[in-house]
């Protein structure tokens, strides 16, 4: 009888352990990871009033992507942006992707040093940031 | 004995329930469709032409969607998938560049698929470089890309 409770312990100690660590497979995903691959044309960091700029990143996210929101903001002398969203489409839903985009620079933006901020929210909600700096100008 | 018969079924049953819920791991494949894939790279065509769209796809355990987007190469940038250079024209300004992107979707439950579309050529667009973009996804969110450099004669 003593053998036969030692034993069902044990099976009992057993469940509790698997199960334990079954639940760390249940944790959250990780939050997106962002790789800048080019920022203007060849990664000149340089964009031309009137033109397009060549946008370019890797992106996994475990999450899986829900938005990808792209600004682009003088840095001094003004508050002028650009800013383009995207919430549907080849890039939404998925784990990973080469985003690919000509951003259009209006021919009114004015010269000067600008920050483009590159977020990836997840269908978790979680969001990261990749920042570079973009001359615009001729 | 029956308590270790039970103990060994018990501990198999929640290992099962432990794996990673089946997660697929494996990314979807965009392949050839023979001599009838198109576009193929480099391949040329003229404005106001159909491109006879035509690749297989493949995943381990269930397509999603698919994605084809077209864009110029005026200024000749790369992709990372592009392994092929073709003769390219020399830079230039877009004037009307064709710009083409479309969703599509696939027949729930596919492991397989032959991907067949028309796609009409404006008339009006620019001849030159372009970039053809298939972006293929699988149900759970791998997503494969392959560019195509094509070129559009007037």
């Amino acid at each position: 009888m003593k053998t036969n409770i030692f034993k069902t312990l044990i099976v009992a100690f057993a469940a509790i352990t698997i199960l334990a660590a079954c639940n760390k497979e249940e944790e959250k995903a990780a939050a997106p990871v962002i790789t800048l691959t080019e920022v203007g044309h060849e990664n000149s960091h340089r964009a031309t009033p009137g033109d397009d700029m060549h946008l370019e990143a890797d992106i996994v996210a475990e999450g899986l992507i829900n938005a990808i929101n792209v600004e682009l903001h003088l840095e001094e002398g003004g508050d002028y942006e650009i800013e383009k969203s995207y919430t549907e489409g080849k890039y939404i839903g998925v784990r990973n992707t080469e985003f690919h985009e000509h951003i259009d620079i209006p021919a009114d933006a004015p010269n000067g040093e600008y920050h483009l901020h590159f977020t990836v929210t997840d269908r978790e909600g979680q969001q990261t940031s990749a920042t570079a700096h973009v001359i615009v100008g001729e | 004995m029956r308590h270790i018969n039970f103990t060994l079924l018990l501990a198999a049953c929640l290992m099962a329930g432990c794996q990673p819920d089946g997660r697929d791991m494996e990314q979807p494949a965009i392949i050839d469709y023979g001599n009838n894939t198109c576009p193929a790279d480099c391949e040329q065509f003229h404005t106001g032409d159909t491109i006879h769209f035509c690749y297989q796809f493949t995943d381990n355990e269930e397509l999603g969607n698919y994605n084809i987007e077209i864009h110029n190469n005026f200024d000749h940038h790369t992709h990372s998938t592009s392994s092929v250079e073709c003769d390219q024209e020399a830079d230039k300004e877009p004037v009307n560049p064709w710009i083409f992107n479309h969703d599509y979707s696939i027949p729930e439950g596919s492991k397989d698929y032959t991907a067949q579309l028309d796609i009409a050529i404006p008339a009006d667009a620019d001849p030159g470089d372009y970039h053809f973009m298939v972006r293929l996804t699988d149900r759970a969110g791998w997503q494969q890309l392959r560019s195509v450099a094509i070129k559009l004669l007037p």
